[in-house]
């Protein structure tokens, strides 16, 4: 089964690439395909996220998991648990302020505890160039993908990537149509307008000395640090966009992440069936816009990463709940009904997972950022062991060997995890120079 | 800054080490260019991997590294000479 063009089928006319030789170091290849096989006839679409389930048809249930994670957290601050002090509660909370795309969210109108809050963050004080009796701004698409980029790094994403949109990697109930001019609601059915083509992946990086302590309430507070960075700056380049005259609206709750993010050559599809970034690794977290700014589009990447992963399955066997696939290779069959066919993957039980933080008032995060590709670049060490992954990833389980051999994993020690106190980060922990 | 001290330090020693030995056999200059990388690569590991609060990997750098580098400088200067 080969591997089909990206986007699935083949790329419409119309579109131009952008120039990707600048984009990353010499040892990720840009390449045509995404390197996840897919299948268009096993393709199928879960109704809804397991999570939106658990929210809103067990509503109860969730709702008593939250109210039982208070007791729960409180017990761990009384007990002196390494991690669960008040200041990094206090640190956890704050981390969540503008976080969007996920519970609690302010992006996500089927989460949205503040209704109109978004569009007062979409439309306050923004004057586009229509209503100052102004022309929209007009550039090449090349020209315009740059501009994007550089005021999306401006306003604080440290990589983007490019691509158009794929109908087959919406939700369920999610359908484009040339015959509306802005999203529509039909019954359970909401519809885009054809002409938002343009789909902008944002990476948001979480801080890797807080994931590396997951499973705590620091560990929480690095987690939710990424989701607030990628959907501060996707909310940015969302007034960006239609500050220049053009419609653009946030996509995160359209569909998936992931398959329009890989697309746009931001990763692979790895292990814990999340994308890794060949250079922030799997610490990322993704926002999307969808867009009708005429843009030059970004093609995939291939860093290795199928092959590292057969070897590698650090993230598996770190995994707390055992919710990751320690299968030698990639299967067709989803693991449950809340995942999509389609696409070849290490499928997990994302049930075991949620379950797994449930009530416990944490975010986990200990597959992502003990993932060997989630290193910061302060030493030549990492560069040679990612020019090694991605050029002989063979060797990916001697590989997987030395990082546990020099140490790399998760911080459980009790004197470590309080250390975050006293170690100098950078602003919000992420060196966002990190590979350029 | 290190990296040009650590250069400065490796000229000089070769420097040292041409004066001394004129006539050194080829494989002694390889083997005192290759420890020269070794206790470089092992300077750039220790302190890059403090950076990123990982002391373990920081060790772990100047015994896998510096070690084969210092005992290789050994033997250049004391079976070479």
């Amino acid at each position: 089964m080969k591997s089909q063009q990206v986007p699935l089928g083949t790329i419409p006319e119309g579109f131009v690439y952008r120039d990707q030789s600048k984009r990353y170091p010499w040892w990720v290849k840009t390449v045509d395909c995404i390197t996840t096989e897919t299948d268009d006839s096993r393709l199928s679409k879960p109704k809804m996220h397991f999570l939106m389930h658990r929210f809103l048809v067990e509503g109860e249930k969730a709702q008593a998991a939250i109210e039982q994670s208070k007791e729960v957290v409180a017990g761990k601050v009384r007990d002196k648990v390494p991690g669960y002090s008040v200041r990094d509660l206090a640190l956890h909370y704050a981390a969540n302020t503008y976080q969007t795309g996920t519970i609690g969210s302010l992006g996500d109108p089927a989460f949205n505890p503040f209704p109109g809050l978004q569009e007062i963050q979409n439309t306050w004080k923004l004057h586009p160039p229509q209503s100052l009796g102004l022309p929209a701004w007009e550039a090449s698409p090349q020209e315009a993908a740059e501009t994007v980029e550089k005021a999306a790094v401006q306003l604080g994403a440290p990589m983007i990537g490019i691509t158009t949109i794929n109908p087959d990697w919406l939700s369920a109930g999610v359908e484009i149509s040339p015959d509306v001019d802005e999203v529509t609601v039909d019954g359970m059915t909401r519809i885009l307008p054809e002409r938002l083509k343009y789909v902008i992946s944002v990476i948001g990086v979480c801080p890797p000395d807080l994931t590396l302590r997951g499973q705590t309430e620091l560990g929480a507070a690095g987690d939710r640090a990424g989701y607030e960075a990628f959907g501060m700056a996707t909310t940015r380049l969302l007034r960006f966009i239609k500050g220049l005259g053009y419609t653009a609206i946030d996509g995160i709750s359209f569909g998936p992440q992931i398959p329009h993010a890989i697309a746009s050559g931001l990763g692979e599809l790895g292990r814990m069936n999340r994308m890794i970034n060949p250079i922030f690794g799997g610490n990322v977290r993704l926002g999307t816009i969808f867009t009708d700014l005429p843009l030059a589009i970004d093609k995939p990447i291939d860093f290795g990463l199928q092959r590292f992963c057969v070897g590698c399955k650090k993230c598996a066997t770190s995994c707390p709940p055992q919710a990751l696939s320690l299968e030698d290779h990639p299967v067709w069959e989803p693991f449950n009904q809340w995942q999509a066919g389609g696409k070849k993957a290490y499928f997990e039980d994302n049930q075991s997972c949620g379950d797994f933080q449930l009530g416990k008032d944490m975010y986990c995060s200990t597959c992502l950022s003990v993932c060997p590709w989630s290193k910061q670049d302060k030493t030549a060490l990492h560069e040679l062991a990612h020019i090694m992954g991605a050029k002989l990833p063979f060797l990916s389980s001697l590989l997987t060997k030395m990082d546990d051999l020099f140490g790399y994993g998760r911080i459980s020690e009790t004197q470590k995890l309080e250390e975050w106190w006293d170690l100098e980060n950078p602003v919000r922990g992420v060196d966002s120079n990190q590979g350029r | 800054m290190r990296n040009y001290i650590l250069g400065l330090f490796s000229g000089i020693a070769g420097t040292l080490l041409y004066i001394v030995a004129p006539a050194l056999a080829w494989y002694y200059w390889v083997m005192f260019a290759g420890s020269c990388l070794l206790i470089a690569f092992c300077f750039d590991v220790f302190f890059g991997s403090l950076q990123e609060h990982q002391p373990r990997a920081a060790w772990m750098g100047v015994l896998m590294f510096g070690v084969p580098g210092v005992v290789m400088q050994g033997l250049v200067w004391g079976l070479g000479l």
